[in-house]
């Protein structure tokens, strides 16, 4: 048994459901056959009894007066009409005294076992051998004993009837014990269905590394797989809202919203990279706010914060869809472009930023106004790489912030 | 030893011709035995009247073999055997058996019986007014009935009788 339990152990659920089902019928057919031929075996039986006793009963009632008057003629008559009946081996018609009036035997083989005297028990008995069957019935007429008549039946007939049921049984109980094999396939394939198109999706998961899957064709009932599939697809969804706000953590700024430096690192090399492959160009814009720790430092960090929201605002409406704007210092947000726009277009925005920033505004009550410094270097005009890229745009910041407030400087050799 | 082997020899031929003997049954006995299965298979009027069945036979009995079937039950009724001499005593009987050296002397009597529901039962005879006739053929005996005979005493017989018969006579 634990053997069993192991071997199954390995086993698909499928295999599990068909496997215990198949005992299952087994050990209820079982019983159930062994009790049919059982009393098919001994209903046959009596039933050969009781066939073969009426028999009897036809033979002593016509060999009665035959016997009396010692007629061996009209006896040979009576037993030669038993020839029909294929069963009977032997009959022996016995006196009282024991002495055999007349022998009847249906193989002439048999004959050599051929008595004068047969030990008679004197009255109706049935005995049943393992290949014979004899029966004893005593013969009167008009009441008056006259001996016994002795049937020696063979049971072959009877053998072959029962190993018929039983074949017929055997197949029957077979073609059921198919169809159950089909059915329950079929059964146990609906249940482990949705099951295996629920491991097959994880493995997938597990593989691609994307937690974004749609799995929801599976979840099409109301059932323990139903409901576990429905569940994990809540749980997938979870998993991919706790993996947005941790990408949000990562590459976002939390005070301004906009990406942070990690992003921007990533970015930068990206944009590069394209502008490379491509035979485009690309800009990079770096912004200084100019007076910002002033504010931060003497109205406080509520309000530098509120400030730098602004910042982020004003810059981003100024940009178009496909710029990205990041938030790469405390007061320092860097821009990158990648168009085929003339330097005019890009000192346009430059321009812009500089008038949205430079705005006097008032943030919790106080007034505020400060400035922003921005350095713009190009790739592959002004720089050979992400490196220089960012140097030369930091140095025409820094250049910028030199000539005084509000203004932009383009890198120049 | 030789004297004691020849003794044994002899006696064991002795035996066997004794178990031959009593191999086939003597003449008497059979026809002891026919008469009892005609009584048998013959039913008389008024039987229940009576506890006694009657078996007469003419001047002459079948010696040892009529007196086996004294005590005998023929309808539950115990059969006795009479050897009667005299022609009256007859009536009083149920069957008569006649055998083969009486019969000429008979036929007056089984004349004056034959209206009777006696069954009258008679060895290799012919033409007379008995029910039945045993017959020696061939080494074994046959019967013949005569229903003719039979049909004015209200004896009748069984078809099991009938159907061993050899003949018949209507």
């Amino acid at each position: 048994m634990i053997l069993l339990k192991q071997r199954f152990k390995n086993y698909p659920i499928q295999t599990k459901i068909t496997y215990s089902n198949l005992f299952v019928l087994i050990f209820a057919f079982l019983p159930l056959i062994i009790i049919m031929v059982l009393y098919e075996y001994f209903a046959l039986q009596s039933a050969l009894i009781k066939e073969n006793r009426i028999l009897s009963e036809v033979v002593s009632q016509s060999v009665a007066a035959p016997m009396a008057f010692r007629d061996e003629l009209a006896t040979n008559d009576t037993l030669l009409a038993l020839k029909g009946i294929k069963d009977l081996l032997e009959v022996h018609l016995v006196f009282e005294n024991g002495e055999v009036f007349k022998n009847y035997y249906r193989y002439a083989e048999d004959k050599t076992n051929e008595t004068k005297m047969y030990k008679i028990l004197k009255y109706d008995n049935e005995e049943v051998f393992l290949d014979t069957i004899k029966i004893e019935k005593s013969i009167f007429l008009r009441s008056e004993y006259q001996g016994s008549v002795v049937l020696v039946l063979s049971l072959d007939s009877f053998y072959n009837r029962l190993a018929w049921y039983i074949f017929i049984i055997l197949a029957t109980a077979s073609f059921a014990f198919l169809i159950a094999i089909f059915v329950t396939k079929y059964i146990s394939k609906s249940i482990t269905e949705p099951l295996s198109k629920l491991t097959e999706a994880t493995q997938k998961m597990i593989h691609n590394q994307d937690y974004k899957m749609d799995i929801s064709g599976i979840k099409n009932s109301t059932d323990e797989v139903g409901t576990l599939s429905s569940a994990f697809v809540t749980m997938l969804s979870q998993i991919h809202e706790r993996d947005l706000s941790l990408q949000q953590l990562a590459y976002y700024d939390r005070v301004t919203s906009i990406a942070n430096r990690h992003y921007f690192e990533e970015k930068i090399v990206q944009t590069v990279e394209n502008a490379r492959r491509y035979g485009t160009s690309c800009y990079l814009l770096m912004i200084d706010l100019d007076d910002f720790k002033i504010v931060n430092d003497t109205i406080g960090h509520h309000v530098g914060d509120l400030l730098l929201r602004f910042v982020g605002q004003s810059i981003q409406a100024v940009m178009r869809q496909n710029d990205s704007v990041f938030r790469i210092g405390g007061d320092e947000f860097a821009i990158l472009i990648e168009s085929k726009s003339p330097q005019e277009a890009v000192d346009k925005i430059a321009k812009k930023i500089i008038e949205a920033i430079s705005m006097p505004i008032t943030l919790d009550g106080h007034q505020v106004q400060i400035g922003a410094s921005i350095g713009i270097s190009c790739f592959p005009k002004l720089s050979h790489d992400v490196q220089s890229l960012m140097s030369t745009a930091d140095a025409a910041m820094y250049i910028a912030k030199r000539k005084g407030k509000n203004s932009y400087e383009r890198y120049s050799e | 030893m030789k004297r004691s082997f020849i003794l044994l020899c002899t006696f064991s031929l002795l035996s066997l011709n004794v178990l031959k003997a009593t191999d086939a049954l003597p003449e008497y006995t059979l026809k002891a035995a026919y008469l009892y299965n005609f009584a048998l298979l013959t039913n008389w009027p008024n039987e229940a009247n009576e506890d006694e069945f009657r078996i007469c036979f003419y001047k002459q009995d079948l010696g040892i073999a009529s007196d086996q079937l004294n005590d005998k039950k023929i309808h539950n009724r115990n059969v006795k055997v009479y050897t009667i001499k005299n022609d009256k005593e007859f009536k009083e009987c149920n069957m008569v058996y006649v055998r083969e050296e009486e019969v000429v002397g008979a036929s007056e009597l089984i004349a004056t019986l034959k209206e009777l529901p006696i069954l009258i039962v008679s060895e290799n005879l012919k033409n007379l007014h008995e029910h039945i006739t045993i017959l020696d053929q061939e080494r074994r005996l046959a019967f013949d009935v005569s229903l003719d005979a039979m049909k004015e005493t209200k004896l009748s017989v069984s078809s099991h009788l009938l159907k061993l018969a050899r003949s018949i006579k209507q």
